[in-house]
């Protein structure tokens, strides 16, 4: 680009003073100026709105069939359809007397339930009901390596508690030892004390175990030593 | 055995869930008949009246109306999983609700008191590649709905993988040499990880040279290559000779 020569530029200062300097225009013109500017703007601003206007067009609003409305006006009176108020299920339902359930209720309920049973894990066996036909036969049980001497038991604690859970219950027979290992309807007892004695007063085992014990344990005492002594007495004379 | 029908016993649970003990002259092992009024094969039962049941009062009908439980009689002679439970085992992986897979399932007698002890919530998949066994077993089934009973080998468990989801537990008595890769084939398939496997082994099956606790020893170490960690070993006298339960459980690869 070739610099500009001074002349050049000094010709330019002049022109634009001749034209800019606002010495040169009154207010008035200033004014009207301003106001054609306006108008023009104004006019372009309204072309363009114009325009937009025509692109957007409003669609026509089709509602279709229009939901009957529930409440009805006959003349004066209003009416409402029942029917269409409350489907028949709900009203049904309505009707009922209905179970509120509390959920603390609830809550308590299961605990105790738990606690009644022995759990989901034995299929809730029910707690022990301690009547005292159970406690004795309970009793009895720990004892029971006495009652049959070919019979071996694992050595059973005396001071076992009944167990929390438990239930009574009756054998049945297999299906082939109908003869050979049933007991007959009128031999059989309701608890297993019952059953012992049963057998005991047939065979008196007991009774003869009892005395044996006592034979040999009252030996070396008091009755035992009278009778030495006594026997003793009879010889010297 | 000496119990005779019409005597009184005490029934309690048993330290293994859904396992119960019925005392009188004897103890007794037993299992909750899930179908109450049959015996399965010829066992004695044990019934329990339950007196009425207050907590079950139905909508102010008064307390529910006494029904009858019934219990059946586990011979420790004809089943080696009651065999290993009186023998004192520490874990039969096993209880109300479990699904477990039963390899060498026979006839089904010891798989009727498995299905007892699952109970109703829970599936016994009771495979045997007999079919005269199969026949006795799918009648059992059909009155024990918790059973589902698969006539096949257990050598090709995919072929029943339509039958079979995971199980939590898997028992094997098939009495064959190859036992252990049975055991693995079945539970890469279907035992969670975690699972437990309770495996009886019968030593002349596999090896009738060789001593039995080196069998048991052998066998052991099989399993222990088929992921599956030893947990415990015994014996089953007196009620079975020369016979082993192996427990362990089935552990994540690498
Ligand atoms: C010792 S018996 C099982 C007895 C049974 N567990 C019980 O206590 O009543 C072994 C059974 O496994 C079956 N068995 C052997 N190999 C088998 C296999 N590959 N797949 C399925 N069952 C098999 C035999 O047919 C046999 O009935």
């Amino acid at each position: 680009m070739a610099v500009p020569t001074q002349q050049s530029v000094g010709l330019h200062a002049h022109d634009a003073d001749t034209f800019y300097d606002s010495d040169d225009l009154s207010d008035e013109q200033i004014q009207t100026l301003l106001q054609e500017a306006e108008t023009r703007i104004r006019e372009k601003q309204t072309a363009a709105e114009n325009h937009s206007a025509a692109a957007i067009r409003i669609p026509k609003l089709k509602a279709g069939e229009l939901a009957k409305p529930y409440v009805t006006k006959n003349g004066e009176v209003a009416i409402a359809d029942q029917t269409r108020l409350l489907d028949n299920e709900q009203r049904l339902l309505s009707n009922k007397p209905r179970r509120v359930e509390d959920p603390v209720v609830v809550q308590q309920k299961k605990i105790a339930e738990k606690k009644a049973t022995a759990g989901a894990d034995w299929f809730n066996l029910p707690k022990t009901e301690l009547t005292p036909e159970f406690k004795r036969d309970f009793q009895l049980m720990k004892m029971r390596a006495a009652l049959d001497p070919h019979r071996h038991y694992k050595k059973e604690n005396a001071k076992a508690v009944p167990p929390p859970f438990a239930q009574v219950g009756t054998i049945i027979e297999g299906s082939t030892e109908y003869f050979s290992a049933r007991v007959h309807n009128k031999d059989r007892k309701r608890t297993f004390v019952d059953e012992v004695l049963a057998s005991e007063n047939s065979t008196g085992r007991l009774k003869r175990k009892y005395a044996e014990i006592q034979a040999t344990k009252t030996s070396g005492k008091k009755a035992h030593y009278k009778a030495l002594m006594a026997k003793r007495q009879k010889k010297k004379w | 055995m000496g119990a005779k029908g019409g005597q009184k016993v005490i029934l309690e649970p048993h330290r293994h869930k859904g396992v119960f003990v019925a005392r009188g002259k004897e103890d007794l092992l037993v299992t909750k008949n899930i179908s109450p009024g049959e015996s399965v094969y010829g066992e004695k039962r044990i019934s329990v009246q339950n007196s009425e049941n207050p907590k079950e009062e139905i909508n102010g009908d008064g307390p529910a109306p006494a029904t009858t439980t019934e219990y059946r009689v586990w011979n420790p002679f004809r089943s080696k999983l009651a065999a290993a439970i009186l023998g004192g085992v520490e874990d039969i992986y096993m209880k109300p609700g479990a699904k477990v897979l039963y390899l060498g399932a026979a006839s089904g007698t010891s798989v009727s008191h498995v299905a007892d002890i699952v109970g109703p919530t829970g599936v016994v998949y009771a495979v045997e590649f007999s079919h005269r066994s199969g026949r006795d077993l799918i009648n059992m089934a059909t009155r024990r709905t918790n059973v589902i009973p698969i006539v096949e080998d257990a050598r090709h468990p995919l072929r029943y993988r339509m039958l079979v989801g995971m199980v939590d537990c898997i028992f094997a008595d098939v009495a064959q040499p190859d036992q252990a890769r049975i055991v693995g084939l079945n539970a890469h398939l279907y035992l969670k990880v975690g699972g437990g496997v309770v495996v009886s082994i019968k030593a002349n099956c596999i090896d009738s040279t060789a001593a039995p606790e080196a069998v048991f020893a052998r066998e052991v170490q099989k399993m222990r290559e088929e992921r599956i960690k030893p947990k415990e070993q015994l014996t089953l006298e007196p009620f079975e000779r020369d016979h082993a339960v192996v427990c362990g459980v089935y552990q994540r690869s690498g």
